[in-house]
């Protein structure tokens, strides 16, 4: 297989989900040399895109990890995330307290604990004192309007106005129309329905695709003047505004993304860290000096399922000290990456202290995503600085 | 290969295929259900056969997907385990016939590949429709490619590189075609070609290590050869990155495809954020359901024409001719693009 001319880089971020865009933004932004590996949708976008902390304020106890730079992540996380957030089209709210979120599927609703409101477009926040519409799609299963205004009904007091509309089945076989910056062009009959409503906030069912996704929906509220929300479906992915921010925030601080390259080996036989990369047909290396590993549950050939095991891939790393256990990276092996020579190095007692993870990777943490990857988002900021001790 | 054990049911995929976004998940269920469901606990057969040619092979679901599931791979496989028994479509029946007839996808209407030159060591693969219907294309590549230094010609007795018939799970054809490519192949160093759908076969189905001329012109022989003449007017340019060329042959090819832009002197680029969906040429669809296609291409060239762009660029031919069809925008090739450009000898 051709390989493609080498990549030097001074650290390889794999996994372009919350956690390694927040990790790469943090790098590149003091000035670090950042190249992201990432391929597939990520965890992290398929998650509510809330961000929030455990209730626990030394939550990372007990889970092997640094109580130092955990701590002092800790500190700095909201000041990171606030930063983050002035790019893309999430805001910060500006508190920590916590609040009820209330997103839906199919009109229902699940109350989440959540501090800053980054959610892709499904806090309804502004429910209290708003007037609020959910408007569904004929045709379109997505969102039951009657069914989400009984249950915000029932769990909030508040009474939405619902209602279907025809409007997109002129085009009936297009309940997702497709994305791009020419949306106000495809979207003129449903903005004028959307302006008859009587309502501060509108519920829509998601009808856009990945890939700027929330400048269609920015575009639609600014001709709309109303405030829009997305319902959670099978077919949404709530996280991706969040997502897109950081994504966005990575590249304005520097970092090079090679979106659609994918991991397919760790190779610690240098002095530096070889990420052997498929590009497609090609294959491509990126030498670095260190890599930080965010890959999630969805590692490489992705979350394995065999006979009743889950594999959480690469569980035991330790942010400080790399690999420690044996059996996990066999069974990380399995699912998408190998890693040469990593049982050489533990037999004699050595540690991949050249590979540092993060995120939902890390034991204990594959919880992140249900509780708001503010977990997530402090250890990334750990491995960042343990990663320029290293440097 | 296609691991569809790993299916978390994500629906990602269904959310990023452009064929479901067109036409709707009630006409085409999206590759979760046709290669990931359906072979195991499924509709029937026949339901299946339905639709299983709906899709146009762009890999955006794998791209998405994400335990790299490979959903082209096993929609594939689909239609491989159909093909022999199912009733195809007229379009691709006019296809199967022009193979059996001509060896080629298409019904060819002039003759290519003239005598070889002692000196050449590397082949230029036009594939039908550079040679037969996008012939410019086919021009310009080897105009660019002499200019780059590289010592080419195009072989004569090439037939079609038998892409079309794997994507209609028609593997006996295929096999025929590849025998009669392969030996003539064989004879050069090195393969490059201006479509991407014949780069992937060559590398996948033949075991060539053929290249993209994207590829080529930027990690072999580099741009230096070429002269291009300054002060030209600007042209607001959309770019579409060919699913075969951004997924199949990889996504580093789009950078190379704005680094050879970045040469040209008068371009402003213009980004509609749709630049890698799928125009609907791929996978048999333009053959099998040319409405679709035409569809799908008209959204692209409505988008392009919608954020001001002139003219639209596709480092494809096959893309560049679906896109042309709309007649909604002037299209380019790439290499038609670059070489509008050149300086020639004497030219000042
Ligand atoms: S390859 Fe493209 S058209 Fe085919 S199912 Fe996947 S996303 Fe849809
Ligand atoms: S994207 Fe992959 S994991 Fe998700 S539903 Fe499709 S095939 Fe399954």
């Amino acid at each position: 297989m051709r390989e493609l001319p080498a990549i030097e880089t001074e650290v390889v971020v794999i996994g372009h989900g919350a956690t390694g865009l927040f990790a790469a933004i943090e790098l590149a932004s003091t000035g670090h040399k950042v190249l992201l590996v990432g391929n597939g949708t990520p965890s992290s976008e398929m998650s509510t895109g809330c961000i929030s902390f455990p209730e626990e304020e030394t939550w990372w106890r007990g889970l092997g990890l640094d109580d130092g730079l955990m701590q002092d992540a800790s500190d700095r996380v909201d000041q990171g995330i606030q930063k983050v957030l002035t790019v893309g089209p999430c805001t910060w709210e500006g508190t920590s307290e916590k609040r009820m979120a209330l997103v839906t599927n199919l009109g229902t609703i699940i109350r989440t604990n959540y501090a800053p409101s980054t959610s892709s477009r499904h806090d309804v926040i502004a429910v209290r004192g708003a007037k609020v519409a959910a408007l569904g799609f004929q045709g379109n299963k997505d969102l039951d309007p009657c069914l989400f205004h009984n249950m915000l009904r029932s769990e909030t007091g508040v009474e939405a106005s619902s209602s279907w509309t025809a409007t997109l089945p002129a085009e009936p076989h297009r309940p997702h129309i497709e994305m791009n910056h020419g949306v106000r062009h495809s979207h003129d009959a449903l903005s004028e329905e959307l302006q008859g409503i009587d309502a501060d906030l509108v519920m829509l069912p998601p009808f856009t695709q990945r890939g700027g996704h929330d400048r269609a929906w920015r575009d639609l509220e600014g001709v709309v003047g109303k405030r829009l929300c997305e319902v959670i479906t099978p077919l949404s992915l709530p996280g991706r505004s969040l997502v897109d921010s950081f994504g966005r925030a990575a590249l304005e601080a520097g970092a090079r993304d090679l979106n659609g390259t994918h991991l397919e080996m760790i190779d610690l036989r240098d002095d530096d860290v070889i990420a052997r990369c498929r590009s497609g047909l090609r294959r491509v290396q990126v030498r670095a000096a260190m890599m930080l590993f965010c890959g999630g549950n969805a590692v490489g050939g992705g979350l394995d399922i065999l006979g009743r095991d889950v594999i959480d891939p690469l569980s035991f790393f330790d942010i400080r000290k790399g690999a420690a256990g044996s059996s996990n990276f066999d069974m990380a092996s399995h699912s998408g990456i190998a890693c040469d020579s990593y049982f050489r190095s533990v037999r004699k007692g050595t540690r991949m202290d050249k590979v540092l993870v993060a995120g939902a990777a890390l034991p204990g943490l594959n919880f992140a995503n249900g509780y708001g990857l503010g977990t997530c988002l402090t250890t990334a900021l750990a491995a960042c600085r343990a990663i320029e001790e290293a440097l | 290969m296609p691991g569809t054990d790993r299916c978390l049911k994500c629906s990602s995929c269904v959310r990023a295929c452009p064929v479901v976004a067109e036409i709707g998940e009630m006409t085409f269920p999206g590759p979760r259900t046709v290669a990931v469901d359906a072979p195991r606990f499924g509709p029937s057969r026949v339901a299946i056969a339905e639709v299983a040619w709906l899709c146009s092979m762009c890999e955006r679901c794998l791209e998405a997907c994400p335990s790299r599931i490979g959903l082209p791979k096993a929609m594939l496989d689909m239609r491989a385990s159909l093909f022999p028994n199912v009733r195809v479509r007229p379009g691709h029946e006019r296809l199967l016939g022009n193979i059996d007839l001509y060896g080629l996808s298409i019904e060819p209407v002039r003759k290519v590949g003239g005598e070889t030159m002692p000196k050449a060591k590397i082949a230029y693969f036009p594939g039908c429709i550079a040679s037969q219907r996008e012939v410019e294309t086919m021009e310009c590549s080897l105009g660019l490619l002499k200019a780059a230094g590289a010592e080419v010609e195009v072989p004569s007795g090439l037939v079609c590189c038998g892409s079309p018939l794997v994507k209609l799970g028609d593997e006996r054809r295929c096999e025929r075609l590849m025998d009669a490519n392969l030996k003539i192949l064989e004879r050069y160093d090195q393969v490059v070609t201006s479509c991407p759908g014949c780069t992937v076969q060559l590398v996948e189905g033949y075991g060539l290590e053929a290249l993209h001329i994207t590829e080529f012109l930027t990690e072999v022989t580099g741009t230096k050869g070429m002269r291009f003449r300054p002060g030209s007017e600007n042209i607001r340019l959309a770019v579409h990155h060919a699913c075969h060329l951004s997924r199949g042959v990889g996504p580093h090819t789009k950078e190379r495809t704005y680094e050879l832009l970045s040469e040209v002197p008068g371009i402003e680029l213009v980004s509609t954020g749709d630049e890698t969906v799928c125009c609907g040429a791929g996978g048999s669809l333009l053959s099998g359901y040319p409405d679709v296609a035409g569809r799908m291409a008209a959204r692209k060239v409505d988008s392009a024409i919608f954020c001001g762009a002139k003219i639209i660029t596709a480092a494809c031919p096959f893309c560049a001719m679906n896109l042309r069809r709309t007649g909604g925008i002037e299209v380019m090739e790439l290499t038609q693009l670059i070489s509008s450009r050149l300086r020639f000898p004497g030219q000042h």
